[in-house]
């Protein structure tokens, strides 16, 4: 495959293009889910396909084909010069890439079990496991999903730089939703795992441990109060922090929003945008967690991106265009979706720093508040910096102490006030290692986490107003 | 890209190979598509893109456990593959009792307009022109705007066999167009959206002053202020509305009622939401995108009213929940390679007999809400949201951009505070939505 698609770039630099790139690769793999009791559904899966990138006078044309047979390529190539060919006399600010580095790599994730080498059986039988003590956990279960992913394969990469790359890895992921009910309401509590390893993620975890803590957040729920509404001080866990570090705050050092005009810190490099306590790090580079990676999907070397340091921006993410655009290295951030998809600025394992408090310090020093547990999903408005995010319990602060459980929280703030609002954060530190993040339709692994973090004020979503909380 | 009979060729030859290789039960759906898009960003067009996929996907079933199998590419070697192996994984799942079997041949009625020659045909060029006339329409508005969006094309084969003799196929195409449009004044910013999505050419709605209202909006959205917190009558705008009506009704898919895990759970013929709400689903509705005459698993759709008069009529099924429920299958099966999930089509919220403008004008105090639909968590029915794009309302006439304000309540009690609905609507192909009031909603506050 190497010389084919080395004959593809040369192709497309022959056909004058300033930078040619093509990136393509098998994957298979196998899903199993268990619901209610029973092993519903057994699947497989299996895709191939190739991205050809071409930037032919300033204007980029990209193609993506299913088919990997020379023919089939080279009409996608030829399409993706013609396209960009025929749009670049009528792009108003032509395109260039910085210069990398040419690199010949081979790219492997210690992988201690590969997941085509544990039998179908042994899987489904781990599913199974972790389902059934989920289910039998309390007689207000009503529902039940354990759903396992896994994955493998080959992805490779040529560019015009000369640069040669080869990934060979697998990914394993294992998720549990239990729903319980009573008279009055349901309610649900998940939990994930995923990397970029092999059936070690499952086969480490204690299936007992993990569906009991799962399936009592749920029955837990049944008993909480709604929340309060209003403005007060805030006190989030590692996966809320992990949630506004990476969602509210660092798509906005995304190198292509910034350029773009949909960035809040945009020219505010080397400004205070945060609290002095606050250090946001993104880290390709760390130990294999969810986000990691050797070399970018631009075949540039991975490396620790400082995008906070006590309180002060530092640094943005930049792929091939936007280093150019921006008179920087590239710092290896450009991630892609699939072969399918072009790279784009991303971030990886995202985090912020722990402090140096108790997490009983932090609570103590709120008279009233709340404590918010457990991401449920958000979304961001990147040009107002507006978030928004969702969360599935917590608990009432009263004259320093925690009160009673709330479910259901809705958390609604602006993100530069909210980093420059923190007033404290904990030594605790805890990172999510689940989740895929989306951006232009493509989903990448991302890793998310930091201390529990006290804020000044957020915006609560609850339904009771006028009442102490 | 295939025939519909080649299609059909695969999808046959997949089930015939998962049956051989032990399945009782089996089916296939294959897909292929082409199209070209071109993006813009910041004033610029960013990059033309092309894209040639296929696939197949297969289901199975062995005494009930069901196995499914995907890949992509289109050939007879791989059909005959991900047949086999969806039997072989259907033999490791566990026996199902609540699985009756796959649903026979039915009669379907003529499908809708689904393809357009002037989509198919439509050259890159004009995509990029598209997009250059909209950044103009963006800065005729305002200099200092930024747009973005994106424009494309694409031209597809579906088609779907089994084992019991269903054997469906069609081709489509599908154009469509966006815009975003980001202003900033000082320390403040804001940004709208707006686009529309076709089967035909001329349906696409280009040059009807879209772009230079959603720059228009963006603008009004910059000058924020907070409202206190308390209970407001809402306005749901067009689009808000339909969408919100759309996620309540997604909700009423029979697996995760079945399941318990969906705050459908015993609504079926209830008086869900206030009786001035009729929602009607058109699956016939010519040259939609969602219109089709057959579902995921091949069955006939039909038009009805999901939401009569307030009343939830019944709960969406595919084959196998219908059977279960002892219900008639209801032509909602969604499929994405094997997996058959359950979807709705087009919706048609009726209106009502009052114009927008006179919701709005019997308001004393409240909001509009025109960006983020108040949807509810999908198992307990909670509504708590963040109104991403709204204006105060006073004493009947809209003001300025209401800032960080949140509206929350139980999905139920929202339905049934609905009073009115506009007579005036947006009209999308196959979709109708008037905007709504819901009398004494939660909005809280900073």
């Amino acid at each position: 495959m190497r010389e084919l698609l080395e004959e593809l770039v040369q192709r497309g630099m022959r056909a004058g293009a300033q930078f040619a790139e093509v990136r393509a690769g098998t994957w298979r793999g196998a899903s199993v889910t268990a619901e209610d009791g029973r092993i519903h559904r057994c699947s497989t899966y299996s895709s191939r396909g190739a991205g050809l990138r071409v930037l032919v006078r300033g204007a980029w044309g990209f193609a993506s084909t299913d088919n990997l047979d020379p023919t089939s390529l080279r009409t996608a190539l030829d399409e993706a010069i013609a396209m960009a060919s025929a749009a670049s006399p009528r792009v108003a600010q032509a395109a260039r890439v910085a210069e990398a580095p040419s690199v010949e790599a081979l790219s492997r994730a210690p992988v201690r079990m590969p997941p085509d080498s544990v039998s179908l059986s042994e899987r489904v039988g781990a599913v199974a496991a972790f389902e059934e003590r989920l289910r039998k956990h309390h007689t207000a279960i009503v529902n039940t999903i354990v759903n396992y992913t896994d994955g493998g394969g080959v992805t490779e990469l040529v560019n015009s730089f000369g640069s040669y790359v080869r990934w060979e890895g697998s990914t394993c992921s294992l998720y549990l939703t239990a729903v319980a009910a009573n008279e009055t309401t349901r309610q649900s509590a998940f939990s994930g795992y995923a990397s970029p390893r092999g059936f070690e993620v499952v086969a480490d975890l204690d299936p007992d441990e993990v569906s009991d803590r799962t399936a009592q957040r749920a029955v837990d729920l049944l008993s909480a109060a709604e929340p309060p509404a209003g403005s007060m001080p805030v006190i989030v866990d590692p996966e809320i922090t992990g949630l506004i570090v990476h969602e509210a705050f660092g798509h906005n050092c995304e190198a292509d929003l910034v350029w773009a005009g949909e960035s809040i810190v945009a020219g505010k490099e080397g400004q205070q945008v945060a609290a002095e306590c606050v250090t946001i790090v993104d880290d390709p580079t760390w130990d294999w967690h969810n986000g990691s990676f050797e070399y970018d999907d631009e075949g540039v070397p991975a490396r620790r991106h400082v995008l906070v340091q006590s309180g002060v921006l530092t640094e943005y993410l930049y792929d091939l265009e936007m280093a150019a655009h921006f008179g920087v290295a590239p710092n290896g951030a450009a991630r892609a979706g699939s072969y399918h998809d072009r790279p784009l600025p991303r971030m990886s394992n995202t985090f912020m720093e722990p402090g140096d408090a108790e997490l009983e310090d932090l609570i103590a020093s709120v008279d009233r508040g709340v404590l918010i547990c457990g991401d449920r999903g958000g979304y961001v408005d990147t040009t107002r910096g507006h978030f928004t995010f969702f969360a599935e319990t917590g608990f009432e602060i009263l004259d320093g102490r925690l009160g009673r459980q709330i479910r259901n929280c809705t958390l609604s703030g602006y993100t530069l006030e909210t980093l420059r609002g923190v007033l404290g954060l904990s030594r605790d530190f805890g990172v999510a290692d689940r989740g895929t993040c989306g951006k232009h339709g493509q989903g990448v692994r991302v890793s998310l986490g930091g201390p529990h973090m006290l804020v000044r004020e957020i915006t609560v979503g609850g339904s009771r107003i006028g009442e102490d909380t | 890209m295939v025939s519909e009979e080649r299609a059909l060729d695969l999808a046959l030859a997949a089930v015939h190979a998962a049956v051989a290789a032990g399945a009782e039960w089996a089916d296939a759906g294959v897909f292929c598509s082409q199209g070209q898009s071109v993006e813009f960003e910041r004033n610029t067009v960013r990059e033309c893109s092309s894209g040639r996929h296929e696939g197949l996907g297969v289901r199975a079933f062995v005494a009930g456990g069901m196995g499914t199998a995907s890949a992509s590419g289109l050939d007879l070697h791989t059909a005959r593959r991900v047949g086999s192996e969806a039997a072989e994984m259907a033999r490791t799942a566990s026996p199902d009792p609540d699985f009756h079997r796959l649903p026979d041949p039915r009669p379907l009625e003529p499908p809708p307009v689904s393809w357009d020659d002037a989509v198919a045909g439509l050259p890159s060029q004009t995509l990029v022109e598209w997009c250059l006339e909209d950044i103009e329409r963006g800065r005729s508005v305002t200099d200092d705007v930024f747009m973005s969006g994106a424009a494309g094309i694409s031209a597809g084969v579906a088609a779907i066999a089994s084992s019991t003799g269903v054997a469906v196929a069609r081709r489509g195409t599908h154009v469509s167009w966006y815009v975003g449009a980001s202003v900033w004044r000082d320390d403040r910013a804001a940004s709208f959206f707006d686009g529309r999505s076709a089967v035909r050419l001329s349906d696409v709605q280009r040059g009807e002053g879209i772009v230079e209202k959603t720059v228009q909006t963006a603008l009004a959205l910059l000058d924020e202020a907070t409202v206190p917190t308390g209970r407001r009558d809402v306005v749901l705008d067009y689009d808000v509305a339909g969408e919100w009506l759309y996620g309540v009704l997604a909700a009423a898919e029979a697996e995760g009622v079945q399941r318990g895990r969906s705050f459908m759970v015993g609504k079926e013929g209830d008086q869900i939401a206030s009786d001035v709400i009729t929602v009607i689903e058109d699956p016939f509705a010519p040259a939609a995108p969602a219109s089709s005459s057959w579902d995921g698993e091949g069955m006939p759709k039909s038009r009805s009213a999901l939401l009569d008069r307030g009343v939830l009529t019944t709960y969406l099924h595919n084959s196998y929940t219908a059977f279960k429920a002892g219900v008639e299958i209801t032509g909602h099966a969604s499929r994405s390679g094997g997996y058959v999930g359950i979807g709705l089509s087009n919706l048609q919220v009726q209106p009502g007999s009052v114009t927008k403008a006179e919701l709005i004008a019997g308001i004393d105090s409240g909001l509009l809400i025109i960006l983020g639909a108040p949807d509810p968590n999908r198992v307990t029915g909670q509504v708590s949201s963040t109104v991403d794009g709204g204006f105060l309302i006073e004493k009947g006439e809209v003001r300025g951009a209401v800032k960080g304000a949140m509206i929350a309540g139980h999905i139920f009690d929202l339905l049934r505070s609905v009073d009115a609905v506009s007579s005036d609507y947006r009209a999308y192909p196959g979709r109708i939505y008037p905007a709504l009031r819901i009398r004494d909603v939660l909005v809280s506050s900073r």
